[in-house]
């Protein structure tokens, strides 16, 4: 397009004052096409009379300024503490749990049905496993049942899975009922506590808090027992289980118990002893047993000066178990020969290596009087 | 005359090109409203409507509504 160079300096005022003016004029006219656009606009969608409502309907729609009212004057909390009556059960339920409670009580929503099977499940586990023991008559202690309840039903999942692998179904070796029978069953609740880990790969701990004390050494003697940071449950896995080591297993052992109870190393003894006759294997473990205790020690404490001679002898003890056992078995009172025990002083060592232990946990008549019987077997 | 009809056009043009006339239009709009002009207006038009046009309307309508009295 062809441009022509104009120059808007060479008008003067007059004719720029006339084309100002047109631009202007242009411009309103713009305007109102835009305001004819718009009423037209109103008029077929109706709202084009909305402006002129009488006084009345204006006060009553008139933005309410009260507090505890919203601008539209309702009020926002009116059904908070309201009740209503439950039909089924006839409960006066809360307002906003009404909902969730109708379905419980009427049993039907997604959940109610759940809650009830596993409800049966429980209830037909308890029954069954529990119908020979003694424990009926905790059924009729008001505290016992109700605490028992409140327990089962955490450890529904241990029973439900149990249920689906058809064990026999006495899993709890931690219910709190448990320690009135175990006195009487030590054997047997054994059996099933060595069964447990290996048959069922349900990682939930145990909670040591929640255990007496002999069920606690026989759950060491089988289990891993390490008590986890952030459940403070005891590790249900086996004594080799991957999650955690050897030291944890050893702190977990002092930490709990007194210092008879039994200790990591049994399991090695156990493996290796399998060389050995029945009866030095026997001997074997109960050496180890103090030994291993003994071993505990230098693991925990920095400041006993025992512990130095222990530390040492840590590793090497593990891998010269067998020929602990026969030096011990051969040797009998000079004890763990060469390296295998702690200061490798015999009886003097392991002693001293036990008294170390009840040392360190304040104890100081525990390990001495079973000793000098376990070197009299020896000899 | 031909030049200042032409000198119009290129300036206009040239508001168009550079935006200037929509940021016009926008703040006339603003201004007229802000005024009532708008109102105004519109009550003014409404007034302006002749008499009998608005008779020849209302009994049209009355006659619609005789006429289709259930809806």
């Amino acid at each position: 397009m062809k441009m022509e160079a104009m120059s808007l300096s060479g008008l003067d005022n007059t004719k720029l004052e006339a084309l100002a003016h047109d631009i202007y004029s242009d411009l309103v006219e713009d305007a109102c096409l835009g305001l004819c656009f718009e009423v037209h606009r109103a008029v077929k969608q109706g709202y084009f009379f909305l402006d002129e409502t009488d006084q009345d309907s204006m006060k009553d729609f008139e933005i309410v300024d009260q507090p505890g009212v919203d601008i539209f004057g309702q009020v926002y909390n009116q059904w908070k503490n309201k009740e209503c009556v439950c039909p089924n059960c006839s409960r006066s339920i809360a307002a906003s749990r009404f909902a969730p409670h109708l379905e419980k009580c009427l049993g039907m929503g997604r959940n109610s049905s759940r809650i009830a099977n596993r409800r049966i499940a429980s209830s037909n586990n308890m029954s069954k496993s529990e119908s020979d023991q003694e424990d009926n008559d905790d059924i009729n202690d008001n505290d016992w049942s109700y605490g028992s309840e409140k327990k089962a039903k955490k450890r529904k999942s241990d029973k439900v899975f149990l249920r689906s692998l058809k064990q026999p179904v006495l899993l709890n070796p931690n219910s709190p009922r448990r320690s009135k029978s175990l006195k009487h069953k030590n054997g047997e609740l054994n059996n099933n506590v060595n069964t447990d880990p290996y048959k069922y790969n349900y990682n939930s701990g145990i909670s040591y808090e929640t255990l007496g004390p002999e069920e606690l050494r026989s759950l060491l003697t089988t289990q891993c027992g390490v008590i986890s940071e952030h459940t403070k449950k005891m590790c249900t896995r086996s004594l080799r289980c991957p999650q955690h080591t050897d030291e944890q297993r050893r702190t977990v052992r002092v930490f709990l118990p007194g210092p008879s109870a039994s200790t990591l190393p049994d399991v090695d003894a156990v493996v290796e002893s399998d060389g050995y006759d029945v009866s030095d294997g026997q001997a074997l473990m109960n050496r180890l047993q103090w030994d291993g205790s003994s071993d505990i020690s230098p693991s925990d404490s920095a400041s006993s000066k025992a512990s130095t001679n222990n530390s040492d002898s840590k590793k090497p003890k593990k891998k010269k178990k067998p020929s602990l056992g026969l030096s011990s078995s051969g040797t009998g009172g000079t004890g763990g020969g060469t390296g295998g025990g702690p200061g490798t002083a015999g009886s003097g060592s392991s002693s001293q290596g036990v008294l170390s232990l009840p040392s360190r946990k304040k104890k100081p008549k525990l390990p001495a009087p079973p000793t000098p019987s376990i070197y009299d077997d020896m000899n | 005359m031909s030049k200042e009809s032409q000198l119009r056009a290129l300036v206009n043009q040239k508001l168009i090109e550079m935006g200037e006339r929509e940021r016009l239009k926008e703040l006339l709009r603003a201004r007229l409203i802000e005024c009532g002009w708008k109102d105004q207006l519109k009550a003014h038009c409404k007034a302006l409507v002749p008499d009998s046009v608005k008779k020849e309307l209302l009994q049209r309508i009355r006659a619609f509504l005789a006429q289709h009295a259930t809806l």
